[in-house]
């Protein structure tokens, strides 16, 4: 049992070389990496609260927008109803312009028909006229010789008095 | 004034007095005669002539005829209208077929109208209404 006896040099020695080890690990190792680990903790947590805030603010905005999809819905209804109502206004004023526009336009065509027909019928009494002179000249002055010519001449000399 | 115009205005004056006093013709003549006086009475020739032809265009006359008659025919015409139209000078003639028959007589005052185409034209403008 010679062989299993207790070093207490070396043991001591060992528990040094670990004490300096701990500390050495402790100072050197592990509180760096607690405070990476905290430090990465708290970036995580900003995130989150980031995200948390940004998804409030989403739903915010989200229930903005829908309180404004509303109002713009309801505007929009509103400009349409305003604009079918002057649409139908609008219509009825061209129906009645429009009907108005027609009687005018017949009134103004039964005119002209009725001017054109008597400026025909002007035309027609006017050759008509212009026609039976023409003849009346025409057989006049083929049945008119030199000596009924003479004739009549003195007629009208007879009946002239000044 | 030139002489020439003066003699001018002596003539017309002449014809004037004559045209607005009908049958006062020597008494006129008379007057003129004062008003020249025997200076001036040199004039007087130059004043008449002036006159004569002043009248003759004035009362130059123009016969329209609707046959070219014979020259007696035409001649009567022309007394008869010179016996019944008064102030009547020279009368020159046209011929217009286009008359039928019967005549115009055309002066710087008046215009006869004494034609069968006339009187169509007259019954044509009263059936268009126009009289």
């Amino acid at each position: 049992m010679e062989g299993l006896e207790i070093d207490w040099k070396v043991l001591v020695g060992q528990i040094i070389n670990f004490a300096i080890l701990f500390f050495l690990l402790t100072y050197f190792v592990y509180k760096p990496f607690l405070a990476l680990l905290k430090e990465r903790r708290e970036k995580i947590a900003e995130g989150i609260k980031k995200a948390q805030e940004a998804d409030e603010k989403m739903l915010e905005i989200e229930k903005t927008k829908d309180a404004s999809d509303i109002k713009n819905e309801e505007n929009r209804k509103a400009i349409i109803l305003k604009a079918e109502g002057e649409a139908k206004t609008r219509a009825g004023e061209i129906l009645q312009s429009a009907e108005q526009e027609k009687i005018n336009i017949i009134a103004k065509a039964q005119k002209d028909s009725e001017v054109l027909k008597e400026k025909e019928k002007e035309n027609t009494k006017k050759e008509i006229i212009e026609n039976a002179f023409s003849l009346a000249e025409k057989v006049l002055k083929e049945n008119i010789d030199n000596e009924k010519s003479k004739k009549i001449t003195a007629e009208f000399l007879n009946k002239l008095k000044i | 004034m030139k002489v020439n115009t003066q003699l001018t205005y002596y003539a017309r004056a002449i014809y004037l007095a004559i045209e607005e006093n009908p049958g006062k013709e020597k008494e006129i003549f008379e007057n003129l005669k004062k008003s020249l006086g025997a200076r001036r009475m040199r004039y007087l020739p130059a004043i008449m002539a002036k006159f004569f032809k002043l009248y003759a265009h004035e009362k130059k006359a123009e016969l329209v005829l609707s046959s070219n008659f014979d020259e007696k025919t035409k001649t009567e015409i022309k007394e008869k209208l010179k016996k019944n139209i008064a102030g009547i000078g020279e009368i020159t003639e046209v011929i217009d077929e286009n008359l039928i028959a019967g005549f115009r007589l055309r002066t710087k005052d008046i215009l006869i109208k004494a034609s069968l185409k006339d009187i169509l034209t007259g019954l044509k403008n009263k059936t268009y209404g126009h009289n």
